[in-house]
Order: C-alpha cells, then sequence, then structure tokens
C-alpha cells in the first residue's frame, strides 16, 4: 500500500513548509510500502530545507508543487489541479493507495474532487485505519452528529481522505529507506471566480484547531461586550475564544470561530465554557478527552454533567471577577502564561 | 432561475439514539420510524433558496434524500410551497457513499426530469457525510462548486455570494449552472411557514420514489458498513461536576488557581 499525503504552503514567513502528517498515531498501525507527499507551494523554498524537514529517511518522494504566479492563496479548484498533476507525476500503477490531507475547509473539497476526477473512493472525514484479516482496509469515523461510530471497510484500489486527529508524536526517523526522490515542478494555473476578494478574519491567527485552551462563550453572555472580557480572559491564560451557535447568530463571534455539530471539532486540553448550556450539538464538537470547565447561571444546565468543575453564576458577574483574581495571582506569582498550541507533526 | 435544493435531514440530535431491538447499531442507519428534522445546513439552503426564489420569475424544486420517509418533516417542507417536491427513498447502504449515491442520484433526477441552474445543498448532506457528497456531486457533473456559502445573492445572470475558509471569507461571482453548498450563518436562518399552508399540507401526498440498485450494486460492494457503536459518553466515568461554593469572590479565586494550575501543566 501507498499513502499519499497532501500538503499545502501556507505562508512563506511562518512556516514555508507546512506540516506534514507522516507517524501520526492514524498512520502507523497499517502496512505502508512507500510514502509520498505533495507540497502546493507558492513561494520557493530552498533544496536543503526541503530534505531536512521531509526526506531524513521518511519519504520516499517529495513533490514540490510550486506556483509563482498566483496573486493570492490558493482556491481549492487550483489546489485540485495542482494535486490532480502532482498524482499523475507519480505513475503509481494498479497499486493500492490512500491518499489523505488534513481535514481543514477547503481541503475536504479537494480530496473529493480528487477521488472523483480519479475515481477512487472518498471516504471522508476519518479517525482511523486499520486493515482487517483480509487485508482490507476498515476506515473509523463518526456520524449522526458525533454520536456513532461507524466503522467502513473498502476494497477500492484508491481510497481519498482526510483526517481528523492527525496531532502526534514526531514520527522517528526510519532507517532502511531508499534515498527521498525530490521533484520540483512548476506550474500555471487557472483562476477560478476572477471577481474573487479575499476578505481576512480579525482573529483569522488565533486558529481552533491546534489550540490547547480554548475559552468559549455562549448565549449566556449576554452581550458583545461580555464577549470582550472573554478575549482579555484568553490572552490572560493562553488562550484562543471559540463560540456556540446562539453566540454567532447573535452576532458576537464570527462563524469561524464556532464550535459543534455545525461548527468546528475541537480537541484541546482545557475548554472552559461560559453561559454555554451544553446541548448535545454543542459537545458534539469538542473532543471526549478534552476537560471541561464551566459557568453558568443555571444549575441544571447540561453542561454541569460533563464538565469537571463549575461555578453556578451569571457570566457578566463572574468574569470581571475571574479576571481581577487572574491578575493578581500571576501578580504575585510572576506567573507567565503564552499562547498554547499543540505540536502537529 | 430554476433552483433546486437537495434536504436530506438529519435524525433528531435532540433525542437521544436508542439501541436497536436487533441489538446491531448498524440498524439505526434503517430505522423508518426514527424522527428526523433539517440540520442547520439543511436550513441554510432551504432559506437561502426559498429567499432567491422570492424574487420573481424563479422555479424552486425540493429534493429530499435521507429524511423522505419522514411524513412531517415533508409536510413542513410542502408548507413553504415549492413549485415541486421529489422525495428519494435512499437504500441505506448508500448513505455515506458518495459515488453510489451521486451516480444514482443522477439516474434518478435524470428521470424526473430535474434540472437546475443553481443547486443548493447544506454543508453536509444528512447524517454519515462530513461535506464530501457536494465536491463529488460537483466533479462528476462537471459543474461549478462553491462550498460553505454564507450568502448568495443575484447579481444580473450570475450570483454574487460570500464562502468561508479556514482563515478568511472569499466573496465572489460566479456563473450558473453551480453547486452551492451552504453553511450556517446569522443572514440565511430559516424562517417559519405559514400555519395555513401545514395545515393544507397535511392534505397533500407526494408519492416516494425509491432508488433502483440495479448495476451498481458492484459499486456499493466494495464499500460497506460493518460494524457501529455509540461513542462513549464524555464522562461516563467521571465523577460530579465539582460546584465551587463560598463567596462570589472567593469562588473567583478558586477558579483562577484552577485555571492557571491546569493551564501550567499542558
Amino acid at each position: 500500500m501507498r499513502v499519499i499525503e497532501l500538503v499545502v504552503q501556507q505562508s512563506l514567513t511562518e512556516e514555508p513548509l507546512p506540516d506534514s502528517l507522516l507517524g501520526t498515531p492514524v498512520l502507523v498501525s497499517i502496512p505502508v510500502r512507500a510514502h509520498h507527499l505533495i507540497v502546493a507551494a507558492k513561494w520557493d523554498v530552498d533544496e536543503l530545507a526541503i530534505r531536512e524537514r521531509y526526506c531524513l529517511n521518511q519519504y520516499d518522494s517529495v513533490s514540490l508543487m510550486l506556483c509563482p504566479a498566483l496573486p493570492h492563496q490558493f482556491t481549492h479548484e487550483q489546489l485540485l489541479d495542482v494535486f490532480a498533476q502532482g498524482i499523475r507525476r507519480l505513475e503509481l500503477g494498479q497499486e493500492t493507495c490512500v491518499f489523505l490531507a488534513r481535514t481543514d475547509i477547503g481541503l475536504n473539497d479537494v480530496i473529493s474532487g480528487l477521488a472523483c476526477l480519479f475515481d477512487g473512493y472518498a471516504c471522508g472525514t476519518v479517525e482511523q485505519i486499520s486493515t482487517d484479516n483480509e487485508n482490507a482496509m476498515v476506515f473509523k469515523k463518526t456520524g449522526f452528529g458525533g454520536r456513532l461510530y461507524l466503522h467502513q471497510k473498502v476494497t477500492e484500489r484508491w481510497v481519498f481522505l482526510t483526517l481528523r486527529h492527525p496531532n502526534g508524536p514526531p514520527n522517528p526517523v526510519r532507517n532502511g529507506r531508499s534515498e527521498c526522490v525530490l521533484d520540483r515542478v512548476e506550474i500555471q494555473l487557472e483562476t477560478f471566480g476572477s471577481k474573487a476578494k479575499f476578505l481576512p478574519i480579525d482573529d483569522a491567527q488565533t486558529s481552533l484547531t491546534g489550540s490547547s485552551v480554548i475559552v468559549a462563550g455562549g448565549r449566556g453572555m449576554k452581550s458583545l461586550d461580555s464577549f470582550d472580557l472573554l478575549h482579555e480572559l484568553a490572552t490572560e491564560i493562553g488562550g484562543v475564544v471559540a463560540a456556540s451557535l446562539p453566540a454567532v447568530d447573535a452576532g458576537w463571534a464570527s462563524v469561524t470561530r464556532q464550535v459543534g455539530q455545525s461548527g468546528q471539532y475541537v480537541r484541546p486540553d482545557v475548554y472552559i465554557a461560559f453561559g454555554i448550556s451544553g446541548t448535545s450539538q454543542h459537545l458534539a464538537g469538542i473532543d471526549p478527552l478534552t476537560t471541561i470547565y464551566a459557568v453558568n447561571k443555571d444549575k441544571d444546565a447540561h453542561i454541569f454533567n460533563v464538565a469537571r468543575a463549575g461555578v453556578i453564576e451569571s457570566c457578566e458577574t463572574f468574569l470581571p471577577l475571574l479576571l481581577h483574581e487572574l491578575k493578581q495571582l500571576k501578580q504575585n506569582s510572576q506567573i507567565c502564561l503564552p499562547t498554547k498550541t499543540k505540536t502537529v507533526t | 432561475m430554476r433552483i433546486a435544493v437537495l434536504i436530506s435531514g438529519v435524525l433528531d440530535y435532540r433525542r437521544p439514539i436508542d439501541k436497536p431491538s436487533s441489538g446491531n447499531w448498524l440498524d439505526v442507519i434503517d430505522s423508518p420510524s426514527l424522527p428526523y428534522r433539517l440540520s442547520p445546513f439543511d436550513e441554510a439552503a432551504l432559506e437561502t433558496a426559498l429567499r432567491l426564489a422570492n424574487l420573481g420569475g424563479n422555479h424552486l424544486t425540493i429534493i429530499t434524500t435521507d429524511c423522505s420517509a419522514d411524513k412531517a418533516l415533508t409536510c413542513t417542507l410542502l408548507a413553504y410551497k415549492p413549485d415541486d417536491i421529489i422525495r428519494l427513498s435512499v437504500p441505506s447502504c448508500l448513505r455515506g457513499n458518495a459515488r453510489g449515491l451521486v451516480t444514482l442520484l443522477s439516474v434518478e433526477l435524470e428521470q424526473q426530469r430535474a434540472e437546475a441552474d443553481l443547486w443548493l445543498m447544506g454543508r453536509e448532506i444528512g447524517d454519515l457525510d462530513d461535506g464530501h457528497l457536494a465536491p463529488y456531486l460537483a466533479q462528476c457533473w462537471g459543474l461549478p462548486l462553491v462550498s460553505n456559502a454564507l450568502v448568495v445573492n443575484t447579481q444580473l445572470t450570475d450570483l454574487s455570494l460570500q464562502r468561508l475558509r479556514i482563515n478568511r471569507i472569499e466573496e465572489l461571482t460566479v456563473q450558473m449552472p453551480v453547486i452551492i453548498s451552504m453553511t450556517n450563518d446569522r443572514r440565511n436562518r430559516l424562517r417559519h411557514p405559514l400555519m395555513k399552508n401545514l395545515a393544507l399540507a397535511k392534505r397533500q401526498t407526494i408519492p416516494l420514489h425509491r432508488f433502483d440498485l440495479g448495476s451498481s450494486g458492484a459499486v456499493l460492494s466494495k464499500a460497506q458498513l460493518v460494524a457501529a457503536e455509540p461513542v462513549p459518553t464524555r464522562y461516563d466515568s467521571l465523577e460530579n461536576c465539582h460546584i465551587l461554593q463560598g463567596e462570589i469572590a472567593a469562588q473567583a479565586r478558586e477558579f483562577a488557581r484552577l485555571l492557571i494550575d491546569k493551564t501550567q501543566s499542558i
């Protein structure tokens, strides 16, 4: 079986070479004969840097698909084109292949589009991959709003999927591999939506994905001003701000901040819920291993059934006091809590 | 403009899923008696379709899939007074199988002569889709896809819209025909149907079209659900939540300490 991983370069300044998924727990349990990496890149990167980052006996090949003329970030239509060209260059033949990417808005579209383009199976977002006693691939995923695990057996030659939980320890350098082949291609892309305008989101830099501490607000926050206090709290404890659907509907937070069945799935170490009742739809967006703390004035709120500790009080009253105490404690002990982000391999 | 909106529905998320009497959780997928409701994404797609259809001179078709057997939900949809409604019965083996579903959907919609300039659907179609059906459908039909759209407006012969990406919102103009998958946004919150229309809808009968699996059996057999189990409840083994006591200032101090201890230990 071959694994072909698709990643996208996001920026030149922060990290010109995106994180790869090799070595994630999802992948170490399946017999893989060869690993290939295809990078969609807007900015050129030094060959040595690529070899240091990806090739140290880990990947059998790395394809840098360079699109220097791109006026802005990739659209998913362009990514589909880039990756299709990259896949064709690999000449994979009849071998069983798994094509995967980190689950992400936009990349899900690309993966499914590629599945259709190459007549493969679009498996959706997967949590685990294993093989059964007939060596067929079995994919574990969630369905029914995160309420059921489903195991799907697939005997297709090419399978396309995104990974929901790609975080894991770095993969050790594997010995005994043949030398990594580096393929650098410069390509021209057609543009989609020539009138496209890109509107940056103010808080885009503080992505929910990968954050270890999330401070979330719900309907019980009552106002946009109260949400400002959440941002202050998040700064104090090194977290990022999220919101429930009612808070997004009220216009207190952007839809990119929404956690839950209709929003994002997050897996921080700590999730602090303010004015969130804890509906099953909201909890479906929080990893079961996350520790939840809650503040809600309703003592019967469901959030207290799933929280480790809680305070029964209105957020408007409690938040200013909490901020005051936090500042006092930090001042007294000179604690510094930088923004915490999980290591993503 | 001909508008078609694909509505899948999801099992009522306000109710727990009970273990089927057979003991096999996979049977949940094919339990006709379980109540459905519109997902937030279905609602966003439907509201967008209704708003555009109401601009005048437009034709609206609602196509239901997973929820087709749910009479109450069908009545609700009828109460929105679409020009057409097509109820497709989707076999359980097709649920979550993008290729199988798209193949049969294409055949069935051709038979029903359901054509559209604008295809709208939720960003996820039903309980077993995680956003992969719409792009597969678009690629298969050779139509442009705009996914995770927040709002759609007409602009002469084109559509102007905003779509959500992980770190930005893109504003663009697209030509029809096009497939658009909607995500929830405060601008597309679903209106309530009129009570008189609901009463009228209860008297209507809409035929249910069953898919003919036919030659697609071979394709389907290459991907099948083999097992299912409930996701463990988050805190099945958790002790009761520790509710802080005492004066509110003291609670704030204890909570602050708790947060600092916890965040420092990460």
